[in-house]
């Protein structure tokens, strides 16, 4: 497995957990700024936001992943990510910092792990005492367009 | 190797642009023949020869084997045909049509995987049996003709026919020779007319168009920035002179904005070019007898629209030759002339494209819809009772309502309409029917100018603003408590004698919003239906950039899109056609 391939992650936290992801797909971080609310829109998008002219929907991480609500602070940040050509935003409670790891410290993921769906996991890092979870963004910003396309059918 | 990518390069834009041009070739090629076959016109088949005679010239040149060989035999067919060796019989016209068409396939082909695999063995054969066949029989013909003489010519004999006739040949190459000339100098009068224009890629109109959009949105900033200006203590030389540039400004842009949407304008003639072959076939289909009239083909819109126009246009031409067009026969007997007329025409009504379709046929029966529509359960029996026979013809549109009798290959399912109309309202447009039973049909498509920038009134509900697409609005009303009244629970309002339904955006949106009747009602009116949308405030008409929510929130009911205001900030554009649908689906949930 060691193949001496370092990760690049940008990590931030949400509620008490850490999570990383690929700094390659990172494309800003951004302070809160004014969201425009879609109605009709699933639960856990928070709204739209202007990006320099560009409107960017943006999810809330913590409904995403159903961490309990609390009020945004001046810690609160939108990391922008390009995802199969898509711009999107996702709110963090804050950003810490940009971490290298070998890739060998990866593990896959547990199947169940702090009440948060294992599928949005793509896997574990361990550094000294800490975990970070890498998060799989496709599956946290895609699983909605499963759930769509299942209203669809429903009706 | 660099040198290799270098050629590689520039093979790619060779063949980029080789595909272009066939595809165009090709349609006019395809147009041309579908025109000759009407007038039998001997300058469109020698278009028609031209076309595909450079078709075959580029494709072989560029080792495009397969293409090349079929034009090459296609080309033999229109040479024959040209000479009028061989008469143009339908099944002949077919098979060259035919031919173009698998051309064009090939071309696509090429175009994404950079080969033409296409099997073409079949159709080559059938037009090969077509230049043999008839060959045989001139084959006879001269035999017959030339038996003595060669025999004569074999015995050493040089007679006088014989030398007659190569003179005669020599006058007719002549002949020939200086016609091509004439072609050639009409060529180069074409060719000096094209060089006025160029190719530009969409793409990068495209990012001029977005740049404008941007420059509109500063523009706007700084419309709001002068007014500000004025209250904040400055100078009045400051202020004037802000606002001499402002205005300036706001000239430049509107001025710029116009250009750059004028060079994305193109004419509507790339859709209706392909009317003629449709209307040909679905004739033959149908077994009809259609005479079409075109109009307007130069009438100019947006490149994004023609590509969205195409699919919608294809529908509505084979309803009005399915279900409207009688057959020849049952014109006869209704005294109407054997022939069926079919008009497309387009023309520019302010800052709106209207086209319109129209044919002669039997009109649409509201009775058969009224019962279509109770059989399907689609609208109560008070709701239709309430229509207007204009309201009920427009039901044509409610999805899964056809009132074909039969199932055809293309219509009958009850797709179609209502595909119609959800992408021409996609666009921004609107889609009526009307109709005398018996006579005419007729369609009428309202498309904006361009998509990107659109006029639109600024409201505000519950604190938060929307756009509504100006051009669906009808007018604006102060309204108090007690204009509002309740029909079945619903809120309406009567408004000069007509019963107008209130639709709440808090409502709509699942908000719980202040269910205050002060305020003002947003009178809309789209497709012959009104709604009047409830709102807090109205702030003003403004030019807005209409930005896609992306394909990552998809379709959101009730929301058309998103703009950014001068302020910064982003605010949703109503899609009222679709709220439209959400109030009177909730009047039929509610008796349901």
């Amino acid at each position: 497995m060691d193949n001496g391939k370092i990760l690049q992650l940008v990590t931030f936290k949400v509620d008490n957990e850490e999570f990383g992801v690929d700094i390659l797909k990172v494309q800003e971080i951004n302070k809160m700024m004014n969201i425009t609310k879609i109605p009709n829109a699933p639960e856990y998008v928070e709204g739209v936001i202007n990006l320099r002219g560009k409107i960017v929907p943006v999810v809330d991480l913590r409904k995403r992943l159903n961490f309990p609500q609390r009020p945004y602070d001046k810690n609160t940040r939108i990391i922008v990510v390009e995802l199969d050509g898509m711009i999107l935003g996702f709110i963090v409670d804050s950003v810490s910092e940009v971490l290298r790891i070998p890739e060998s410290t990866v593990e896959p993921p547990p199947s169940m792990i702090s009440g948060i769906d294992s599928d949005y996991i793509e896997g574990i890092g361990r550094l000294d005492n800490r975990l970070l979870i890498l998060l799989e963004l496709k599956k946290v910003f895609l699983e909605h367009e499963k759930s769509r396309l299942q209203e669809v059918a429903e009706n | 190797m660099e040198g290799n990518t270098f050629f590689n390069e520039e093979m790619k834009e060779i063949i980029g642009e080789f595909i272009i041009e066939s595809k165009e070739l090709i349609e006019t090629a395809t147009n041309d023949m579908v025109m000759f076959e009407k007038t039998k016109e001997g300058e469109l088949i020698n278009n028609v020869f031209r076309a595909i005679h450079t078709l075959k010239g580029t494709s072989s040149f560029l080792n495009f084997n397969n293409l090349a060989k079929l034009a090459h035999v296609s080309e033999d067919v229109l040479g024959k045909i040209r000479k009028k060796e061989l008469s143009p019989e339908k099944y002949l016209i077919d098979l060259l049509l035919e031919s173009f068409d698998v051309m064009r396939m090939m071309l696509d082909e090429i175009e994404t995987r950079g080969s033409d695999t296409t099997e073409t063995g079949e159709l080559i054969y059938k037009l090969e049996k077509v230049l043999s066949d008839e060959g045989k029989k001139v084959e006879i013909l001269v035999e017959e003709e030339k038996a003595p003489k060669s025999f004569e010519t074999a015995c050493g004999f040089r007679t006088e026919p014989d030398k007659l006739e190569k003179t005669k040949d020599e006058k007719l190459e002549k002949e020939v020779l200086a016609k091509n000339d004439t072609e050639k100098m009409e060529a180069k009068k074409r060719s000096q007319k094209e060089e006025q224009t160029i190719r530009i890629d969409v793409k990068k109109l495209d990012d001029l168009m977005n740049l404008v959009g941007e420059l509109v949105l500063g523009k706007n900033r700084l419309i709001v920035l002068n007014h500000s200006a004025r209250t904040s203590g400055l100078t009045e030389h400051v202020i004037d002179s802000l606002s001499e540039v402002t205005n300036y400004i706001e000239l430049i842009t509107n001025e710029l904005q116009l250009s750059v949407m004028k060079a994305r304008l193109v004419p509507i003639s790339k859709v209706f070019s392909k009317i003629p072959r449709m209307v040909r076939e679905l004739c033959s289909e149908f077994k009809k007898e259609v005479e079409l009239k075109i109009e307007g083909e130069e009438t100019e819109l947006d490149k994004s629209l023609i590509e969205v126009l195409h699919d919608p246009m294809v529908h509505i031409i084979r309803n009005s030759i399915d279900h409207g067009i009688e057959t020849p026969e049952e014109r006869e007997k209704k005294g109407k002339p054997r022939k069926g007329t079919l008009s497309v025409s387009a023309y520019n009504e302010g800052n709106h494209i209207i086209i319109e379709v129209l044919d002669d046929g039997k009109g649409i029966d509201t009775k058969a819809i009224k019962e279509k529509v109770r059989e399907r359960g689609l609208l109560s029996e008070e709701e239709l009772s309430s229509m207007s026979e204009k309201e009920i013809m427009n039901l044509v549109f409610l999805p899964g309502l056809s009132t074909a009798k039969t199932v055809t290959k293309v219509s009958g399912r009850g797709v179609g309409m209502d595909v119609v109309k959800t992408s021409i309202e996609r666009l921004n447009g609107q889609v009526y029917i009307d109709s005398e039973i018996g006579k005419w049909t007729k369609l009428t498509l309202k498309l904006p100018l361009t998509l990107a920038i659109m006029k639109s009134l600024v409201i505000e509900k519950d604190d938060e603003l929307y756009a509504i697409p100006l051009n669906s609005v009808v007018e604006l009303v102060k309204t108090k408590e007690e204009d509002i009244k309740f029909v079945d629970k619903k809120e309406v309002v009567v408004l000069r004698e007509k019963v107008i339904p209130i639709l709440d955006l808090s409502y709509a949106f699942g908000k719980n919003g202040s269910r205050n009747g002060k305020g003002y009602l947003v009178i809309c009116n789209v497709d012959d239906r009104t709604i009047a949308v409830k709102v807090d405030h109205v702030v003003g008409q403004e030019e807005v950039v209409i930005k896609p929510l992306g394909e990552f929130l998809g379709n959101i009911g009730g929301i058309g899109g998103a703009t950014i205001r001068g302020d910064g900030r982003v605010i949703l554009i109503l899609d009222i056609p679709s709220l439209i649908r959400f109030t009177s689906s909730q009047v039929h949930q509610k008796r349901t």
